[in-house]
């Protein structure tokens, strides 16, 4: 809503009925008409404008006495400056003629200094009381050629006393007169500003600002003020919430609205200094387009705000209403630039108005019932300022001057600005609202999610629970099938025993059973020796029996041995470290894996040696696993020789029986020594060797070359382990070729102990 | 007579010495003995003894009876040296080579020292 270009749209309306309404009231004496001025004849701007006083009176022609002060006023015509029209221009298409207005002042403008102010086109000579006040453009009088007065220019300062009767006598000339323009241009102003000017007198500074400036000053510059602050404000908020673009729209109208009451004010300083009619013209266009792009925001803000479908009728409208008010505009720059018509002017000046306030008014009434808090505050804002405008366009008499007034006014002109404020402070009250509303959804939601993930996560934790429990009991029926594993390989090396150890016991009971008879058969004997009386060879006798007893003695612990160490094997380990006799352990399984191949395999036959250091001291092991591990070695040196005899045998065309031909001799050799602080022992076979390929391969477990069935491949890799857990080492060596009559396949396990571990 | 025994377990000597106390006295049998093969060989190849009889263990370190039996019967001229076999494992297998190697006799552990005497006795 533009309630300012209102203001400078209806005045002319307003005036128009006022001066009617003066012209209906002048007097058609002979006589001059007095007029009284008095202090409320001044308007807002501080103009006393004596071209509205009902008190002027028009001669054409020129007389030299006619700006006496006491004429025959027979010939003259009363004539408000204004109504000067074409009708006076004579054939010569000039015109020339004198205006006369007597006037008196009342005690309420005692001791005024006063300036008086011409402003036409033509020019003119003032006179005040016969005296002459100025001349105003050149009259072209004798030598000087005629010439317009174009400027602003009031008179030097004059002391009016009141109660006296000053006569006011205005001699004008118009020699150039177009036809149309000139004249026109000459009777009637363009501007509120012009047509106050015709003929005025406007009071000093002081008085001027005391009197009237000062309500208005502070009215505009509050309106200014609190529009640009508001204008900021908005600005401020869209830069904050760039998304609002409303806040754009409403920081521009406050900001416009804001320049057209810089312009407006910008209109007194004007009035009161003198200034060129082209600033005038670019201030007016500068204005009107001002207005124009204002209307054009204000009518934007309204359709954003109440959100009205730019479509079918609302579009009409809207185009409708800007076209009214730029062919107001162009109106206006015609009217401004020549071609006069003041009445349409003001019809277009009033249609403008009415389409504006139609199209705003009419977007209030259907959007209201749908209008929520927000949008509600910003209608009744339209609606108290329409209401207010009205109240004080016309009811009130807008010239009013007082404090009051233009408090009244002051409201006015700010009620749509604070309304958009309203509007922006409910908005952001809704926004808020929805912002809450959307992070209570929002928190609501990441519960949700929380719990919802929770949840998921105690699942997951019971699966990997279960997991684990299910990995648990895997590792434990893994473990378990190791020891069976382990056990088992035990045993099966414990199998192969068997044979040698049954051998090995029965020798040793056979010596028992052997000795024990003969010792029976020669304690007989001796008892007959002794009867015989023979005593020395019952003597002799006895002796034998000694030894037989020694030997049933010491062969009885050879078998007692023997099943010890069989028990001893078969025990699962204690794990304890024990000093013991490693050359003696070397031997011993040396000789049950012997016996024991013998016995599963009659054909076997292998040659056997044990090169024992007899330095080596007794080493802490435990002996169940080391002896595992020797007899894992001895037994695995033992099963290649055989392997590879076997293998030479079948090759052999003659093999019935005819071994001895054979040149390959197996024999298994086991060695003890002492190096560095190490017990090294060696099992060395010279069967085939081992391939390159392989030998990495061999202390993996299950890792076996023997067929399927005879070998679980766990020996050597439990015999690594073992030892590495003596914190000794198990290495192989391989002769894998080329076989010569001094170098044969050969493999070398050895065992390297610290003596002290 | 003359007897080479032949065992790797050297008690075999006191065991036969006394179990043949008797012959031995009387001079019915010589005992020798050799605890391997290849000094049973020696042996014979030293004391060259066309009449004797070999008891020899079939397992032992080394040359083996069965290898020594061989030995005797290749090397030794006709008649060879009686040889009779002893073994702790008195299976079809070895008694069978024993036999096709030529072996005189085949006796198992333990041995039944009457029942030697008894073949002894029957040479």
């Amino acid at each position: 809503m533009a309630p300012r270009k209102w203001i400078i749209r209806l005045l002319p309306c307003l005036l128009c009925c006022m001066l009617l309404l003066n012209i209906n009231a002048q007097p058609s004496s002979n006589q001059d008409t007095i007029v009284t001025l008095s202090r409320i004849d001044f308007d807002a701007n501080g103009f006393l404008k004596l071209y509205e006083k009902g008190g002027w009176y028009f001669h054409s022609g020129n007389d030299t006495r006619w700006f006496n002060t006491t004429i025959d006023m027979k010939e003259w015509k009363a004539l408000l400056p204004q109504n000067l029209d074409a009708s006076y221009i004579d054939t010569n298409g000039k015109m020339e003629g004198w205006f006369r207005f007597k006037f008196t002042l009342d005690n309420s403008l005692t001791n005024l200094p006063w300036r008086l102010m011409y402003l036409p086109y033509a020019a003119a000579e003032v006179y005040l009381n016969e005296q002459l006040l100025g001349t105003y453009g050149k009259m072209g009088n004798e030598d000087e050629s005629f010439e317009f007065f174009l400027q602003i220019d009031p008179t030097q300062r004059i002391n009016l006393t009141p109660g006296q009767v000053y006569t006011l006598a205005i001699h004008i000339k118009d020699e150039i007169i177009y036809p149309s323009r000139r004249t026109s241009m000459m009777i009637a102003e363009q501007s509120a500003l012009k047509k106050s000017g015709f003929v005025s007198i406007l009071t000093d500074d002081s008085f001027y600002r005391t009197l009237n400036v000062k309500n208005e000053y502070i009215h505009l510059s509050v309106c200014t003020t609190v529009n640009l602050l508001l204008a900021f404000l908005f600005f401020l908020l869209f830069f904050l919430n760039k998304k609002e673009h409303n806040l754009l729209l409403f920081a521009g109208v406050c900001f416009m609205f804001s320049f057209l009451l810089v312009l407006y004010l910008l209109n007194y300083s004007i009035v009161e200094n003198s200034i060129h009619p082209k600033w005038l013209l670019f201030l007016y266009i500068t204005l009107e387009i001002s207005a124009i792009i204002f209307v054009f925001l204000m009518l934007k803000s309204v359709i954003k705000i109440f959100t009205i479908q730019l479509k079918g009728f609302n579009r009409a409208l809207f185009n409708g209403t800007l076209l009214f008010n730029i062919i107001n505009l162009i109106a206006g720059l015609f009217h401004q630039y020549g071609i006069q018509n003041e009445p349409l002017l003001n019809t277009l000046n009033g249609l403008a108005l009415l389409a504006n306030l139609a199209a705003i008014l009419y977007w209030v009434f259907i959007s209201f019932r749908k209008a929520g808090h927000s949008q509600r505050a910003v209608a009744i804002g339209i609606l108290l300022q329409v209401v207010v405008l009205f109240f004080f366009v016309v009811v009130l008499n807008p010239k009013s001057d007082s404090l009051y007034m233009w408090s009244i006014r002051t409201i006015m002109y700010l009620c749509f600005p604070l309304s958009l404020l309203i509007y922006v402070a409910l908005r952001f009250r809704e926004i808020n609202k929805n912002i809450v509303l959307n992070a209570q959804q929002i928190v609501a939601l990441s519960e949700e999610k929380r719990v919802l993930a929770e949840n998921q996560q105690k699942q997951l934790e019971a699966q990997v629970d279960k997991r684990t429990a299910d990995l648990k009991q895997s590792l434990a029926d893994l473990k378990s099938t190791q020891a069976q594993l382990i056990q088992s390989e035990k045993m099966a090396s414990l199998g192969e025993l068997t044979a040698g150890i049954a051998h090995e016991i029965q020798n040793p009971l056979n010596f028992v059973n052997n000795f024990s008879e003969v010792s029976n058969e020669l304690i007989d004997e001796m008892y007959e020796e002794l009867k015989n009386g023979d005593i020395e060879e019952a003597k002799a006798i006895s002796t034998d029996i000694k030894t037989n007893l020694e030997k049933i003695n010491h062969h009885g612990k050879r078998a007692s041995d023997i099943v010890k160490g069989m028990l001893e094997h078969s025990r699962k380990s204690t794990g304890e470290k024990v000093p013991t006799d490693i050359n003696a352990m070397c031997n011993e399984y040396l000789k049950l894996a012997y016996h024991g191949y013998r016995a599963k395999d009659k054909s076997f036959n292998a040659d056997f040696e044990s090169k024992v250091d007899e330095n080596l001291p007794k080493i802490n092991v435990i002996p169940q696993d080391m002896g595992r591990v020797l007899l894992n070695l001895i037994n695995n040196a033992f099963y290649v020789v055989n392997e590879k005899h076997k293998l030479l045998k079948l090759a052999e065309p003659k093999s019935d029986g005819n071994r001895t031909d054979l040149a390959y001799k197996p024999k298994v050799t086991i060695t003890t020594q002492v190096t560095n602080n190490l017990a090294i022992i060696s099992i060395k076979d010279n069967g085939s060797g081992i391939p390159e390929d392989i030998k990495d391969k061999i202390f993996q477990p299950f890792f076996t070359t023997k067929p399927t069935g005879q070998g679980t491949g766990l020996g050597l890799s439990l015999s690594y382990d073992i030892v590495k857990a003596h914190g000794g080492e198990l290495t192989v060596e391989s002769y894998t070729g080329p076989e010569t009559k001094n170098k044969e396949y050969s493999t070398i396990f050895t065992i390297s102990l610290p003596l002290q571990p | 007579m003359k007897i080479l025994v032949v065992d790797d377990e050297t008690d075999i000597k006191i065991l036969f010495e006394q179990r043949f106390r008797k012959e031995i006295k009387s001079g019915e049998c010589d005992f020798s003995f050799a605890f391997s093969g290849e000094e049973a060989l020696k042996y014979l190849s030293e004391n060259d003894q066309r009449d004797v009889l070999i008891l020899s263990d079939i397992n032992m370190p080394g040359m083996s009876g069965l290898e020594l039996l061989k030995n005797v019967k290749n090397i030794f001229a006709v008649p060879t040296p009686l040889v009779y076999m002893i073994t702790a494992y008195g299976d079809q297998e070895n008694y069978n080579t024993a036999m096709q190697l030529g072996a005189d006799d085949f006796l198992t552990k333990p041995i039944e020292f009457s029942l030697l005497k008894e073949k002894l006795k029957s040479i």
